[in-house]
Parts: C-alpha cells; sequence; structure tokens
C-alpha cells in the first residue's frame, strides 16, 4: 500500500474522535449530541469491522510476506 | 561484523527501540491506571447503585434555599475542632456539601457534611479514606505514595505518550504489505497477537492521546496550583500580606451575592474558604462557573474580604490552570452523559488488550525469534 492509503484509515477514525470530543465539551446542539457520541465510538465499530472481516476470511492474503516477523517491534 | 543500515532504516530501528522500550517501562503501571480508572469512570453510578450516594427528597423546583451561612453554623456545631475548607454546589441536585479539616489548609478532609440547600438538614456525613472506592482512587490517583505517587503517574505518562508517538511512526512499515486491520489468522498465534495489537492500538491512538496527555496534565495539578498562589494570588493579595488575619468572618451568603453581581450570568461552584489552600487567610475565594458544559469547567475566582464582604478582584484564571480545568473533562469522559462513559470504558478495556498483548509480544519474542533463525 502507498504511504496515503496505509494513513487514510487511521487519519480519518483520528479526525471523528478528536472533532467529537471536541464538539461534546464545546456543547453541541441538542440534535449533534448523538452523532458526537457516535463519532467517539467509531474505533470501536472499526475494530470489530475489522475483527469480523478476518473472521470471515482466515486464509485470505496468506501469501503476503510477514513484516512483523523478522523485524519485530516488540 | 557490522552491516551498515540505510538512514531510514537506522531511523526505524531507534523508533522501535523508543516504542519498545518506553512502553515495557510505563506498561504495566499503565495497566494498574486502566483497571482502576474503570469503575472511577462509574463512580457516581456505583454510589447510586450502592446507597452510598444519598439525594436530596423531591420538592417543588420553586422552593426557596436556606441562607448558606446556617450550613456552616451547622458543619461548625458539629465539629468545634476543625476548620471549613471548602463548601461546593452539587451540580445536578440542590444540595451544598461542606468540607472540613483539622485547619483550613489541611490536604485531607476530616469530614464532609451533604446538606439539602431548601431545608439546610444534613442529609449526609460522607465517609472519608474508606470504602473500596477511596481505595482505588488513591491507587489511580497517587499510587498511595501522595504527590511523588502522582508525579512518578505523571512521568509513566510521559512514556505512554512517547509510546503511542513511537507506535504511531512505525505503523506505516509494518503496514506496507497487509491491509488495514488485516489479521493473519493463519500465521499462528504471535502474529495474529501482532496484528491485533497494531489494529486496536492503531484504531484508538487519538483517544489514547487525549486521555495519555490529560492525565499528564492532571497529575500537575498540585505544583500548578501552588504556583498559582506564589504568583498570580500573592499579587492579588499583597495589601493584606503583613495584616493579622481576621478572628471572624463576615456572611458567607453575603460573600455569596457579591461575587454573583460581580459574574454576571454564573453560579456557584466552590466557596475556598479563608486560609484554606484556594483562597489567603483575608478572603472567600468563591469559584464561579458558567451554565454550558464547557464554560462549567472554566472557573472564575472573585475574590471578597473576608471582614467587609467587599468585592477585592475577579479575574480569570492563567492558562495553565484553564488547561487544567479542560483537562479534567476530556480524561474522565463525564461530559457526555452515561453513553459517553460505557464508550469511556469500551475504549478503556481496549487499552488494557493493547498493553496486555504488548507484554505478551515481549515475552514471546524469544521463541520467535529461535523459530526465525532455525528456518
Amino acid at each position: 500500500m502507498s504511504g496515503r492509503e496505509i494513513w487514510a484509515a487511521p487519519l480519518l477514525i483520528a479526525a471523528a474522535v478528536i472533532s467529537s470530543l471536541l464538539a461534546l465539551l464545546c456543547d453541541v446542539p441538542a440534535g449533534w449530541v448523538w452523532p458526537a457520541r457516535i463519532g467517539v465510538s467509531i474505533p470501536i465499530w472499526v475494530i470489530g469491522l475489522c475483527l469480523y472481516r478476518s473472521c470471515r476470511s482466515p486464509v485470505a492474503h496468506h501469501s503476503v510476506e510477514d513484516p512483523g516477523q523478522r523485524r519485530d517491534i516488540n | 561484523m557490522r552491516v551498515a543500515l540505510s538512514p531510514p532504516f537506522r531511523s526505524l530501528t531507534s523508533w522501535s527501540r523508543i516504542h519498545r522500550w518506553s512502553s515495557l517501562a510505563c506498561t504495566v503501571f499503565l495497566l494498574i491506571l486502566c483497571a482502576t480508572g474503570l469503575p472511577l469512570i462509574f463512580k457516581a453510578e456505583i454510589g447510586d447503585w450502592t446507597g452510598t450516594t444519598i439525594e436530596p427528597p423531591a420538592m417543588p423546583a420553586d422552593t426557596p434555599h436556606v441562607s448558606v451561612d446556617r450550613l456552616v453554623a451547622d458543619a461548625k456545631a458539629r465539629r468545634p475542632g476543625d476548620a471549613i475548607r471548602y463548601i461546593s454546589q452539587d451540580d445536578d441536585a440542590p444540595a451544598w456539601f461542606i468540607s472540613m479539616g483539622r485547619q483550613a489548609d489541611s490536604a485531607e478532609a476530616t469530614a464532609v457534611f451533604k446538606y439539602d440547600a431548601r431545608t439546610g438538614a444534613m442529609i449526609h456525613d460522607i465517609p472519608q479514606q474508606q470504602g473500596v472506592m477511596y481505595v482505588i482512587r488513591e491507587a489511580h490517583v497517587e499510587l498511595f505514595s501522595g504527590l511523588p505517587g502522582t508525579l512518578f503517574i505523571g512521568a509513566m505518562g510521559c512514556l505512554f505518550v512517547l509510546s503511542i508517538v513511537s507506535g504511531i511512526v512505525i505503523y506505516a512499515p509494518f503496514m506496507r504489505k497487509l491491509r488495514f486491520g488485516e489479521i493473519r489468522q493463519q500465521r499462528g498465534r504471535r502474529i495474529r497477537w501482532l496484528d491485533l495489537h497494531n489494529l486496536l492500538a492503531i484504531a484508538t491512538a487519538s483517544w489514547l492521546l487525549v486521555v495519555g496527555v490529560t492525565g499528564i496534565v492532571n497529575t500537575l495539578a498540585l505544583p500548578l496550583l501552588s504556583y498559582w498562589q506564589r504568583t498570580a494570588l500573592a499579587e492579588m493579595t499583597m495589601a493584606w500580606r503583613d495584616k493579622p488575619a481576621p478572628v471572624s468572618y463576615s456572611s458567607l451568603q453575603q460573600a455569596i451575592a457579591v461575587a454573583k453581581a460581580a459574574a454576571p450570568g454564573m453560579d456557584v461552584s466552590f466557596v475556598g474558604f479563608p486560609g484554606s489552600r484556594f483562597a489567603t487567610p483575608h478572603h472567600y475565594m468563591v469559584f464561579m462557573r458558567g451554565d454550558t458544559v464547557l464554560t462549567s469547567r472554566l472557573l472564575k475566582p472573585v475574590m471578597i474580604d473576608a471582614e467587609t464582604d467587599q468585592l477585592v478582584a475577579a479575574r480569570s484564571l492563567p492558562w495553565y490552570l484553564t488547561l487544567l480545568l479542560i483537562s479534567q473533562p476530556l480524561h474522565f469522559g463525564d461530559y457526555g452523559g452515561l453513553p459517553l462513559k460505557i464508550l469511556w470504558a469500551g475504549l478503556d478495556l481496549i487499552a488494557i488488550v493493547v498493553l496486555g498483548s504488548g507484554i505478551y509480544l515481549w515475552f514471546s519474542r524469544r521463541s520467535a525469534l529461535a523459530v526465525d533463525v532455525g528456518s
């Protein structure tokens, strides 16, 4: 993946979370309270969807080189 | 033989090292903070469920309130040997809390009484320094070690933030050949946990950064307050510096009325009694708050002469105390109702999994390296 593609999802999640937290703190109009709360919950939805996707297709990308095995960050 | 590494690879290795060691140094303490923070998110609800919170009975909304001087007199009569530190107004119910200590400037409360603002009746003598929630709070805020414990938590918070930032930096190189959020189910348990660790951490990185940075700011509360007392507050009270402290104080109710007139549209959050940590020996310090989510956190101190009830000064707090006040809701997640608290708890649980998986990946590293060398 290109650098732009790698960062697209994390940046969108971060933008949603931070703007929602600030919107709630700055007292959004009543109709926007729930959208802001949902904005904070986006990481949970994304994690749920990714886990669901990997459970559905456990053998997908089997041949992909493992970048973490040889040079593990941990 | 040493192999020369290209600059980008050298930089990646450095960031990997920073991520590894900053994470390892703080993980155990962060696990303690996440575990103890979880019940603290629902502190008010737990108080309601266990019956340890007592609310004033329902009455018509326009029932008049009694003078706070009556509550002050009652509290003094209950503990004649103690001094009043603060009196604060309940955010949600018509009630006042009076906090007492051995002296007005004592750090620890000896008693906190809750009063019905309409009848003046003392409805709850809130137990101090006991109970499960107190122990959890002490562990979360100061690791049972007072200010050094709080500052140590702040230092661990700095390592945590460094760990998140370094984790974000090394995220891209390790995700080059994977789709976002891909979990390689068939590559063994360790790789599965590595992918899960990366997914959970990058998805919650912004929340982790917000809670981490605001947590660090919160650990500086006492030093910041102390700095404010030595600088801005000392400057405001220069004229009273050499005067003896008054023997008796004027009406608190009148002081509150003067403060309300000086800060129109605002209500009382709490009052620092003369001699307390939030006031001077000669003044009531009435902290006023606004009525929106944000302005209710941004306090405006109004200084009232405790002998004459004259207005002395009404200034906004300096930027560092404003930053501290804004940090608190962003850290506790208590400003968006119960739904936000539930989300905070969910994100806190995810943080626990991120930290736990990080420890697992470290301890399973040797076996992974052995397999790598063997193959």
